[in-house]
């Protein structure tokens, strides 16, 4: 760090990095925060430098005051690396004095949430809805799903499916025959049989144009299959993800 | 100087300045760190958590020499933490020293 000249803009600009993800309001007043104090400091004659070094490593300062936003609710776009939850108890006030009933009044060190084991975060710890009554409907749920897919889904799902199958080999056949037709078309003319005769130069045109027409469709179809397949699949995986999630 | 007991100390200390006076931040921090060896930089995370908690406030005071300065302040709740801390500190700091320097006869 010694190269690196310890300015008021390389402090403000390497705390931005380390708040980077949380909420711009909160960026913003921080970084007006730190404003305010060299501002101060220069004021009272200490130079840039020596305020950068009293005030410590940005990254650092960033990093307790990422883990403070996180706890204080902040809507934070970037996990920090650090998660409150399984830090060791929050950076700032264990207790001085294990053992120490409170007297009156809120006990003092738990207004920053309970003491250790670590506090949970207030919005993590927002669990899905009610429990009994939400059993019961899950069951219902979860009924009348299985009875509605197997009875009015299943059939046609299983048909459609059947048929996408059954394309790929309609693909296959046509490319085959394709090649067989443009096979014939060339061999033919080579091969001396008396049946050949009846043919006419025009027939073996033909076939080969035929041939690479089913080429054409083969490939065509594959590539409808494809997308057709893809679409299919998607279909079925968000049914099925809605039917989880109407169970709740 | 271990830096939990620190971080715990450095809560009191806060309270108990904004206690005599209103402070800006760079006034408290100065203060705190004329007597205790402390990164200042970490004192304003601090001050965010304890005007979350609700023990201070904040106002804009016009400065004469420059733009309008924040100033901390402590509530009611913060001078009763406050309070408690104090009691608590000096307990501890009562029963360490009894150990460290006399010797608590039944340790």
């Amino acid at each position: 760090m010694c190269d690196t000249p310890h300015t008021k803009a390389w402090f403000m600009s390497e705390m931005q990095k380390s708040l980077a993800g949380l909420p711009s309001e909160y960026i913003r007043e921080v970084l007006s925060d730190f404003e305010e104090h060299f501002d101060a400091g220069i004021l009272n004659g200490e130079s840039e430098d020596e305020i950068c070094v009293r005030l410590g490593d940005p990254k650092i300062i960033g990093e307790q005051l990422r883990q403070e936003a996180v706890q204080s609710g902040a809507d934070v776009t970037e996990p920090s690396e650090t998660p409150p939850l399984t830090a060791q108890p929050r950076p700032s006030t264990p207790p001085l004095i294990s053992g120490q009933t409170p007297r009156q009044g809120p006990p003092p060190f738990t207004n920053q949430g309970p003491p250790p084991p670590p506090p949970p975060i207030r919005t993590a710890s927002s669990a899905n809805g009610s429990r009994s009554g939400g059993c019961l409907r899950q069951l219902v749920m979860f009924c009348v799903l299985a009875f509605f897919n197997l009875v009015v889904v299943l059939g046609p799902w299983i048909g459609v499916a059947a048929v996408l199958f059954s394309m790929w080999f309609v693909a296959i056949a046509l490319i085959l025959s394709g090649i067989l037709c443009i096979a014939a078309g060339i061999i033919a003319p080579m091969m001396v049989f008396d049946w050949i005769t009846l043919y006419t130069p025009l027939s073996y045109f033909n076939a080969i144009m035929a041939g690479i027409a089913l080429i054409s469709g083969g490939i065509l179809l594959f590539y409808a299959i494809t997308l057709l397949n893809k679409g299919f699949y998607k279909l079925t995986a968000r049914y099925l993800h809605w039917n989880c999630k109407a169970m709740g | 100087m271990n830096t939990q007991l620190k971080k715990g100390a450095l809560e009191l200390c806060v309270l108990a300045v904004l206690h005599r006076q209103d402070c800006y931040g760079y006034e408290l921090v100065s203060k705190i760190s004329h007597q205790v060896d402390i990164t200042e930089g970490t004192i304003y995370p601090l001050l965010r958590r304890l005007k979350n908690d609700g023990l201070l406030t904040t106002y804009l005071k016009e400065s004469s020499e420059g733009p309008p300065r924040k100033y901390y302040q402590i509530t009611e709740e913060g001078i009763r933490m406050k309070a408690a801390l104090v009691e608590e500190w000096d307990a501890f700091v009562t029963g360490v020293n009894l150990i460290v320097k006399e010797g608590d006869p039944h340790v």
